[in-house]
């Protein structure tokens, strides 16, 4: 975000890449299995000489920004750190932030085992777990190095920390990835009989060379109609948890503000730092081709501040290109609630990221349902 | 491809069973919160669910 008062630009979220290696080898992962092999060249885990940096950087940035901010611990998988390794790098970060900042971790789940759930209880580190729905769903593309699925761990996981009265106000949701072959209605079933108070469902990543799995061509609208049917469920349920990006589509749709990335026209300050300490831009930006998510210069926590970088014109470039540039783009009426989809998702070889996302067609599709829902629900409205 | 035209949102009649779905609790949850300018959750810079977090998708 902007701050107003000097158009200087703040954090929103940092992804804190503390492993780069990871326990599953789910066979759509972006960090693995779409041509970038950056992982390769980092160190398996984030040395706590790296951690005592990142958090002195960070305290640094809390001091002269006026807003608070989100650290996210990432991976790879995050809690390969151990509960021990753990403990010290919540210890440092929630020292250098202290509340309102968050921090919160991002894991696939099958290590939250009660020792890890006691440090993350310990320094109030919300919880989100990527699960993709019922075990037949999830185990399709969530499967271990051994390529067997890992359902019942990350499942077990949760109810780790579902079990405990101290560790349930932490999970914050679950996670899914879009299969557009599965059954939406039991997706939906699946998710919230996790008990998590909310879910939230991402599209495979694609982009207009390389169409997202499922997906036919530009402008069939799988995934659309794949989200048609989990809106239908979600809004014909009398006990709804919340449901992150369809409740900031409709939000929009009804007159209101979104929230998240990638829905809207409210641009973010996110940036990764990777495991040796390096200073990366947002990391779905890998599935546009190798280093994409690289800033042309090599920042690094041991020699850059985040004011020096988030001032820099390499970063103000990266943060404009948040908004589409294509000319479809800039006449679509549903510009406003689509925002021209993630970045990642616009690229192609031969005309960058100067497109609409290649999800255009879904979008529409499902912006269309959605603005024919408030019309007819404003009315009945209390 | 840029320039191939946007394609159009298909079924662009409302089907009948949108109807009941106006109803619903989640659609008037979201309707009172616009209503009431959704400033303090739009404002919540910790929220977890802010940014778009993913994990090895």
């Amino acid at each position: 975000m902007t701050r107003p008062e000097s158009g200087a630009r703040q954090l929103d979220t940092v992804l804190l890449k503390v492993a780069s290696r990871c326990n599953l080898d789910c066979s759509y992962c972006y960090v693995y299995h779409m041509g970038d092999t950056a992982w390769r060249d980092q160190p398996k885990q984030m040395s706590d000489a790296i951690l005592d940096a990142v958090a002195r950087c960070l305290a640094d940035q809390y001091a002269l920004q006026s807003a608070p901010f989100s650290v996210v611990l990432h991976g790879g998988e995050p809690l390969l750190l151990g509960a021990a390794k753990l403990e010290r790098f919540c210890a440092r970060l929630r020292d250098a932030l202290p509340h309102p900042c968050g921090i919160h971790i991002q894991t696939n789940g099958a290590l939250l085992s009660d020792p890890v759930i006691d440090v993350l209880v310990r320094y109030d580190v919300g919880i989100s777990v990527s699960i993709d729905g019922p075990q037949r769903v999830h185990d399709r593309f969530r499967i271990d190095h051994r390529g067997k699925g890992s359902y019942s761990r990350v499942r077990a996981g949760i109810e780790n920390v579902t079990a405990r009265a101290d560790a349930r106000p932490l999970l914050a949701g679950v996670l899914a990835v879009i299969d557009p072959e599965s059954d939406p209605a039991e997706v939906y079933a699946a998710l919230k009989a996790l008990g998590a108070p909310g879910l939230d469902i991402l599209p495979r990543d694609g982009n207009w060379d390389t169409l997202p799995f499922g997906k036919s061509a530009p402008g069939t609208t799988e995934y659309g109609r794949w989200l048609e049917g989990f809106l239908d469920s979600y809004l014909s349920d009398p006990e709804p948890p919340r449901v992150r990006l369809l409740d900031d589509m409709l939000r929009l749709v009804l007159g209101g503000r979104s929230i998240k990335e990638g829905v809207g026209t409210t641009d973010y300050g996110i940036l990764v730092i990777e495991p040796d300490g390096t200073v990366d831009k947002n990391d779905t930006l890998k599935v546009a081709g190798a280093g994409e998510d690289r800033f042309g210069e090599r920042w690094s926590v041991l020699t850059d501040s985040f004011d020096q970088i988030l001032g820099s014109p390499a970063f103000a470039d990266y943060y404009r290109q948040q908004r589409p540039s294509a000319a479809a783009c800039q006449v679509c009426p549903d510009l406003g609630i689509c925002g021209g989809g993630m970045v990642a998702h616009r690229w192609s070889e031969t005309r960058g990221y100067d497109n609409p996302t290649i999800f255009c067609a879904d979008q529409r599709h499902l912006i269309a349902k959605m603005r024919r829902l408030a019309e007819a629900a404003l009315p009945h409205a209390d | 491809m840029r320039n191939e035209p946007i394609p159009l949102p298909r079924d662009a009649a409302a089907p009948a069973r949108d109807l009941p779905l106006t109803d619903s609790v989640a659609l008037q949850r979201l309707i009172a919160e616009v209503r009431q300018c959704d400033a303090s959750i739009v404002a919540d810079t910790t929220l977890y669910n802010r940014t778009y977090h993913r994990h090895n998708r």
